[in-house]
């Protein structure tokens, strides 16, 4: 058996067909974007090599580039400070112990496996000045004075959007949370319940440090998820109204696609290769901290 | 006596969210059988008077949902089957043979789990137009592949790692080779994470716009994702038959969550904690 599995011809059958769909579909094209960054390129002429020019247009000229950094931020802040003690809440809701809290759940989470698309369309409606749900709730409220075309005025915009990824996303990371939850052996709460740290206590003291692991890789998928934003502004406003809900990856795909400037698109690319692989190094070494043991 | 009162205002609580989390999806359904008088002028929460039929009728064949649905159903089982048999095959080859490159090949997977496709997309699309594959289902099926690979190979390695090699020294006695115990004796034992896998990837390839968007160039080739944006466009008068059509959409994934939302729990939890 031993020799059998070091037989070279067998491990390239077992191998080959994969890698080679993995190589050249997606391992060759990430250093090829590192490649174009550096190009002038309409993606028809000859590239031309331009060093670092792409990327000083990216941080000095190109204005729409920091309004897209900025509304990243204002996602990655609603994920973390909003959506996430949202899911908190939820999996401590769905994790006690009563009838029908698998229906909660799995109500609480559906939304999740819609696409991006489906979700971005409803919501479109959902907005929708002249047959959207939201205004007609508003008027039979007699709140008819806030009915407005939300998403197409630079004041809302930017909210409307965030409140569509926050419905459409609470439930995972209330699974995840709920997962962790589980995990947690029942002693520790009985042995807290005899020091006298029932409901938030227990909360605070038991629930919330035993779970820190799993917070963090919330908090780093919820970032990662931010900065990658581009389905749900795509669809709902293309980066508009004036540029106030642009982000970077609608940006890349609009330099490029739109616009034919291919270099300055991958230099786009590039960079949110970097932030996502930089911010979730950072956040690991800043939120790992002593393990915590009872 | 408190107990009882504290626990109706949790499912109190507990109902009201429930309610956020439905009345969207609620009012799309309903929306779904209205015509846009009614739509307009009715009230929001109400049944429709008639249950129109016709939108669905219309959202199949005059928006051509059916053969954005055909297009979506073939290219996401293509997608589903090659990524389990490679991811299958990888994972094996990584865990349990002996080779020297085994580190590096896992490294360089790990990249395909970090890295955003987006970064992907302008050099996919000139490697796609210089292979000529454009126009072609298969300009969003490799990349597919190629995308959920990594992820289905460290999920299954996962499991193949815990897994007791003694049905396989078994079926080596027996006089198998290392081709026909893979799949007589390996893969029927992988069946459970191949589920967790499957899932994962039924529903990125099921969703996926983007790729399918920069590639997918000939009409008749659009999945529903990008079909349902196009007709959003067109019919942005009708939102019925718009309705209709993002109902049927999502048919099968609800179809799939109500066989399999334990499964899809934990394929969801296992990826997460991958990402």
């Amino acid at each position: 058996m031993e020799r059998a599995l070091s037989d070279k011809k067998l491990i390239a059958l077992f191998l080959v067909p994969g890698l080679t769909v993995f190589l050249i579909f997606y391992f060759v094209p990430i250093l090829m974007t590192a490649y174009y960054s550096f190009q002038e390129w309409d993606g028809i002429n000859p590239m031309a090599f331009v060093g670092l020019d792409n990327y000083t247009k990216m941080f000095t000229a190109d204005k729409s580039f920091w309004k897209a950094v900025w509304n990243s931020v204002a996602f990655l802040l609603t994920g973390v400070f909003v959506q996430l003690p949202l899911s908190f809440g939820l999996a401590l809701l769905v994790s006690r112990k009563m009838k029908g809290r698998k229906w909660f759940r799995n109500i609480y989470f559906f939304p999740v496996v819609m696409s991006t698309t489906m979700v971005s369309l409803l919501w479109v409606k959902i907005y929708d000045p002249n047959i959207g749900m939201l205004n007609t709730l508003l008027e039979a409220a007699h709140l008819g004075s806030w009915a407005q075309a939300w998403l197409g005025d630079t004041k809302t915009a930017l909210l409307s959007v965030l409140i569509v990824t926050t419905w459409h996303y609470v439930g995972y990371n209330m699974l995840i949370l709920f997962a962790g939850i589980q995990g947690i052996s029942e002693q520790y709460y009985e042995a807290a319940k005899l020091d006298g740290a029932v409901g938030w206590k227990a909360v605070r003291y038991i629930t919330l440090p035993l779970l820190s692991d799993v917070l963090r890789i919330c908090v780093v998928l919820n970032v990662i998820y931010a900065l990658k934003t581009f389905e749900s502004v795509y669809v709902m406003t293309n980066g508009g109204p004036l540029h106030s809900t642009t982000m970077i990856a609608l940006k890349m795909f609009q330099e490029a696609f739109l616009k034919q400037n291919f270099g300055y698109g991958s230099a786009l690319a590039v960079f949110m290769v970097l932030e996502c692989l930089i911010i979730a190094w950072v956040l690991n070494k800043v939120l790992t901290r002593e393990k915590i043991e009872y | 006596m408190l107990k009882t009162t504290k626990n109706t205002g949790l499912y109190l609580l507990m109902g009201l969210i429930a309610v956020l989390q439905l009345f969207p999806l609620y009012w799309l359904v309903v929306s779904a059988f209205k015509d846009n008088s009614e739509i307009i002028g009715g009230v929001v929460w109400a049944l429709p008077t008639e249950w129109r039929f016709s939108n669905f009728s219309e959202a199949w064949v005059s928006a051509k949902v059916n053969q954005y649905f055909f297009n979506s159903v073939s290219v996401t089982l293509i997608t589903l089957l090659c990524v389990l048999l490679f991811a299958s095959m990888m994972a094996y080859a990584l865990t349990r043979m002996r080779f020297k490159y085994n580190g590096l090949i896992l490294f360089i997977l790990l990249m395909g789990v970090m890295v955003p496709i987006h970064a992907t997309l302008i050099p996919l699309f000139m490697i796609l137009k210089n292979l000529g594959l454009l126009s072609s289902r298969l300009s969003i099926i490799l990349p597919y592949i190629a995308v959920n690979l990594p992820i289905g190979v460290y999920m299954l390695s996962a499991f193949l790692r815990s897994m007791p090699k003694e049905l396989e020294e078994a079926a080596f006695i027996d006089g198998c080779g290392v081709v026909k115990s893979f799949f007589k004796v390996v893969l029927p034992l992988l069946k459970p994470p191949l589920a967790s896998v499957a899932i994962f990837v039924f529903l990125a390839v099921w969703n996926e716009l983007l790729m399918a968007a920069t590639f997918i160039q000939k009409e008749s080739l659009r999945t529903l994702p990008l079909g349902l944006m196009n007709f959003s466009g067109q019919y942005s008068i009708s939102w019925g038959p718009l309705a209709a059509a993002m109902v049927i959409s999502t048919l099968p994934i609800l179809l799939a969550y109500v066989l399999f939302s334990d499964q899809m729990e934990k394929s969801f939890t296992a990826g997460a904690i991958l990402k």
